[in-house]
């Protein structure tokens, strides 16, 4: 055993020409590492970067919305309600706000019934292929919501291959421009995000409480319905959210499937700030929706916590 | 190898050692040092604090009070690059990017040496653990015996002043397990490199170790030779963790220069050898508890005895272990185990049958009572 | 790292699919031969929903070699005419550009604040850790509309609206939730031992870190800066606000032509773009399975 002091300084690890200094840089972490500010260190950046350009932004532009629009394009510092009482009063804002709120809900609630299965089947399918399965349904939401939009639109229309298909059984139904046309569309925008939180907390139930169940039980729907189900609660509740608060923005969709028959918010909020360039109405629209949206998601909480506390009594 | 030294200088040497963490002291306030060349086990019950020590003194944990020396080196406070230990890990964290090769000679990288020297050095290092060939292997093409001598030949080559091994046969099968034991012990034997071992397993500590630290609760009862520390455990949570003790509680009476009377709790009475005990233990009028070993008892029909002092009792269990019998027989308020050796002719005693229990004069051992 | 990854996505493989052999036993109806009805029926049911899935993607590629311009299924011919229109167009050819432009920068400042901040919450014990784990969240958490707005009214006060650096600013910010998550995915089934053998062995921080820690979160990294680039290519309702002349991101004109009407060349950009995406997936999924990446194994 050699244990000198010569072997303790060859234990130094040999320098590397870094161009920061590895020593510098060692001596900075070796300072710094224990503390409990080191966390905030590494993240500092993301943390500032998130301040500027998240919140921020999301600040100015609630300040925005008591703003006074000047019709040039610009807009006057001021302190004023008139941008929310012309979005309350208007028909034609609030009916748009209404049919969103009523297609997000369908939506939702369609998408997970859809999506349920999937996830089920990948997570606990022994099929080989299924993990493949998880790319399948990863790929279009990489693809964006504005070729799918685009896809639907083509499959929707009076004579697009939707119609095409019922012919052979002499039925015709133009999905395009209908609430169910919508629902189809922008339900399969959500699917994948609804799918994917599914699973992650699929994959985190217990097999063997399942498998125990199963085996005790012998109905696998009863074992369903009053082991798994109950435990995949949180998935259901968090996909919900997601998926409610995603459609509340439906944009592309909403433009290509939607208008003008079936109005949804979004698109009106990018003709004002866009096209009208009146940006404190664009604002204040924007709040009335996030506000709508959160307590909705607060109002649903609320309902899912009795629901799941019933569940687990 | 063995020139015995007159005088084994101490490698790593532990004082006042405590560790906390929060609301909980893993390790507290104990002293320890390991000689040269020695196989010490650090044996324990789950959660009394063994790999925190071992994190210690391989400088992952910062000690919250006391002093660590390795080679009489105060290393309390050094990072964990700069102390002279290995380290063997449960998982065995071998490097999964890295060939085999790459991940033996890591150390000597660190240590910027030749490359002439780390390839010679990981190939002898390599032919070591009986690996030689599976170099270019990947971590995850190796089964779990060979990762463990991977960990090994990657700790041993950096030739530590102390190798620190965390149950490093906990995740491997019974049959390999055997294997590695004696694979540890050659190399330990080979290369004279002292070992500090942590371990739950008993039998582990009992075989392997040249001493063994009994830790109980951040606490450390005993340190010694297997054969002190089962023979003379210094107290009842040794005497019971080691081996399957029994534990009669009484009072001493009827004390005399070389033996002395036990009142036993179950009413018997029991005359021991003044050896069995310290001599502070013996005093009249004292509550002492004894500890036996199931083999220091013999086993008989009722009324049958052979030695100084018997207990009746009941067989309550009766299970056949090969060579041997184990019978758990109720005493009046405990239940003892006892062995005997199962001869081809030798008598068997059925579930419910009377039996008494005898044993010697010095068959228990004897230690103050009063805190069971 | 493959077989390692291998190993992972055993284990979900290993879970059998009960609730589809529960059906199996339960269904008295029988079944044809060795196949039971209740397997049948789920069988048709994951078919339909994934045919749902990916219906409007198909058929958007479809109809992009269909010569007829009118959406006649089934497609009546086979043509490359529209893939020629949208190349002969500078107009089409720009905006790839500018999107493959600001979704690369958006990958860097978002993977490289990302990475840091995920490093900091799988790593560091701090107050505010488990909140600044949820937070990471929070793009995801509002209608996109909403940011696209805020964006632009607070970025135009600098003059970062309709260039480059505004779009990937502001796209940035869209893809630290996709890329936090994925590296995250990949520091759970870290193995911290591995960077303790290490200094054990000699090695400091930073090389510990370069030669041991790094390699093992590549994977995770290089997922994320996927995710990141093609969610930021993909994205409509940030950029349309933020574009300006001569920067028109794809989907921002694609939105746009849609105004005058759909047209196969249409088809074709958006069969384009699907054929970049999975590319990217594919890459993901060839060196370390991008469900195993996601942390969805
Ligand atoms: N990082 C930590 N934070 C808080 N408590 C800890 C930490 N590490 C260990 N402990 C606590 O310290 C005590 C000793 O833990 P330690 O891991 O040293 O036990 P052990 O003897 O190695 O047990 P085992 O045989 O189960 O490995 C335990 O109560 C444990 O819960
Ligand atoms: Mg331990």
């Amino acid at each position: 055993m050699s244990s000198d002091t010569s072997s303790r300084s060859r234990l130094r690890p040999v320098v590397q020409s870094l161009p920061f200094g590895h020593e510098r840089l060692q001596a900075f972490i070796e300072r710094h590492k224990e503390e409990s500010y080191a966390g905030y260190i590494l993240a500092g950046p993301y943390l500032l970067y998130m301040l500027l350009l998240f919140f921020i932004p999301l600040g100015y532009i609630f300040l925005v919305s008591f703003y006074r629009n000047v019709p040039t394009g610009t807009m006057e510092a001021a302190f004023t309600l008139e941008n929310y009482v012309k979005f309350l009063t208007s028909d034609l804002y609030m009916g748009a706000l209404y049919t969103t709120v009523e297609l997000s809900v369908v939506s939702t609630v369609f998408t997970i019934l859809v999506s349920y299965p999937i996830a089920y089947f990948i997570v606990f399918s022994d099929w080989r292929y299924s993990q493949a399965l998880t790319l399948l349904v990863i790929a279009p939401m990489l693809v964006g919501n504005v070729v799918r939009a685009f896809g639907w639109f083509a499959l929707m229309g009076s004579g697009g291959a939707i119609n095409t298909v019922l012919g052979l059984f002499g039925v015709q139904y133009t999905l395009l421009n209908t609430k169910p046309g919508m629902i189809i569309a922008i339900s399969s925008v959500l699917m994948p995000f609804a799918v994917l939180i599914l699973m992650s907390v699929l994959y985190t139930l217990d097999a063997e409480l399942i498998e125990a169940a199963y085996n005790l039980g012998g109905n696998p729907i009863q074992t369903f319905v009053y082991v798994t189900l109950p435990l995949s609660l949180p998935g259901v509740i968090g996909a919900t959210i997601i998926s409610f608060v995603l459609t509340m923005g439906t944009f592309a969709t909403a433009v290509f499937i939607g208008m003008p028959q079936v109005p949804m918010i979004a698109p009106f909020i990018y003709d004002v700030a866009s096209t009208d360039l009146n940006w404190p109405l664009g604002a204040a629209m924007s709040f009335v929706l996030l506000a709508v949206s959160l307590a909705l998601v607060y109002v649903y909480t609320l309902v899912a916590d009795v629901g799941t506390q019933e569940v687990s009594a | 190898m063995s020139i015995q030294k007159q005088q084994p200088e101490t490698v790593v040497e532990l004082s006042n050692l405590t560790k906390r963490f929060r609301d909980v002291t893993a390790v507290d306030d104990i002293d320890l040092s390991i000689r040269s060349g020695e196989f010490l086990t650090l044996l324990g019950p789950s959660g009394c604090g063994k790999t925190t020590t071992l994190r210690m003194v391989a400088g992952f944990e910062k000690p919250s009070d006391g002093v660590i020396r390795i080679d009489g080196e105060g290393v309390t406070n050094t990072a964990p690059y700069d102390r002279d230990t290995g380290m063997v890990f449960q998982q065995y964290a071998l490097f999964p990017h890295m060939t085999v090769a790459d991940n033996v000679a890591f150390g000597l990288e660190m240590q910027g040496r030749p490359r002439d020297e780390i390839d010679e050095r990981t190939r002898d290092a390599l032919e070591m653990v009986r690996l030689s060939g599976l170099g270019d292997r990947y971590p995850s093409e190796l089964s779990g015996g060979q990762q463990q001598r991977v960990a090994l030949a990657r700790a041993l080559i950096i030739e530590p002043s102390v190798l620190l091994l965390d149950e490093p046969l906990s995740n491997l099968d019974k049959k390999l397990r055997q294997e590695m034991r004696l694979e540890i012990l050659r190399l330990h034997r080979e290369l004279d490199v002292t070992m500090i071992y942590v371990t739950h397993n008993q039998d582990e500590a009992l075989t392997m170790s040249d001493r063994m630290a009994v830790m109980n609760d951040g606490n450390i009862h005993q340190v010694g030779t297997p054969e002190e520390v089962y023979r003379h455990p210094a107290d009842e949570f040794v005497a019971d963790f080691i081996g399957n003790a029994n534990l009669l509680g009484g009072q001493v009476t009827n004390v005399s220069a070389d033996s002395y009377t036990v009142d036993l709790d179950n009413g018997a009475s029991a005359q021991l050898a003044a050896s069995t005990a310290d001599s502070a233990t013996v005093s009249e009028g004292r509550d002492v508890v004894l500890l036996f070993r199931p083999e220091r008892f013999r086993i008989g029909a009722r009324g049958e005895t052979s030695g100084d002092n018997h207990l009746d009792g009941d067989v309550v269990e009766a299970t056949f272990l090969g060579s041997h019998m184990e019978y758990l027989v109720d005493v009046g308020d405990e239940i003892v185990h006892v062995f005997k050796q199962t001869l081809v002719d030798g008598e068997r005693f059925e579930q419910g049958e009377a039996v008494t229990l005898s044993f010697g004069r010095d068959a228990p051992f004897v230690i103050p009572g009063g805190s069971t | 790292m493959s077989t390692d990854t291998d190993s992972e996505s055993g284990v979900g493989r290993s879970r059998s699919f009960r609730f589809a052999r529960g059906l199996d036993s339960v269904d008295l109806s029988g079944g044809v031969g060795s196949v039971s009805v209740g397997r049948v029926l789920y069988a048709v049911l994951l078919t339909a929903a994934f045919t749902y899935l990916l219906l409007p993607v198909i058929f958007a590629v479809l109809i992009s070699f269909n010569p007829s311009d009118l959406y006649a299924f089934p497609p009546d011919g086979f043509t490359l005419q529209w893939y020629q229109a949208v190349f002969e167009r500078s107009a089409w050819v720009s905006s790839f550009l500018v999107s493959f432009q600001y979704s690369i920068i958006a990958t860097i400042i978002g993977v490289g604040l990302s990475s840091m901040a995920a490093y900091a919450i799988g790593r560091f014990d701090f107050r505010f850790r488990s909140l600044l784990d949820a937070a990471t969240f929070l793009p995801l958490m509002i209608p996109q509309i909403i940011l696209g707005l805020a964006l632009l009214l607070f970025l135009q006060h600098f003059g970062l609206v309709g260039n480059l650096l505004g779009l990937s600013l502001a796209l940035a910010v869209y893809t630290t939730p996709y890329a936090t998550r994925s590296i995250l995915a990949t520091m759970h089934n870290f193995d911290r031992s591995i960077e303790e053998a290490a200094m054990n062995l000699g090695a400091d921080e930073i090389q510990t870190f370069l030669r041991v820690t790094f390699p093992a979160l590549l994977p995770g990294l290089l997922t994320a800066s996927i995710f990141s680039f093609v969610v930021s290519y993909s994205n409509l309702q940030i950029a349309v606000f933020l574009q300006g002349a001569g920067m028109t991101p794809i989907p921002v004109r694609i939105f746009a032509q849609m105004q005058f009407g759909a047209s196969p060349v249409i088809a074709a950009v958006a069969t384009i773009n699907i054929f970049i995406v999975l590319l990217a997936i594919v890459v993901v999924e060839r060196f370390f399975g991008a469900a195993e990446a996601l942390g969805y194994s």
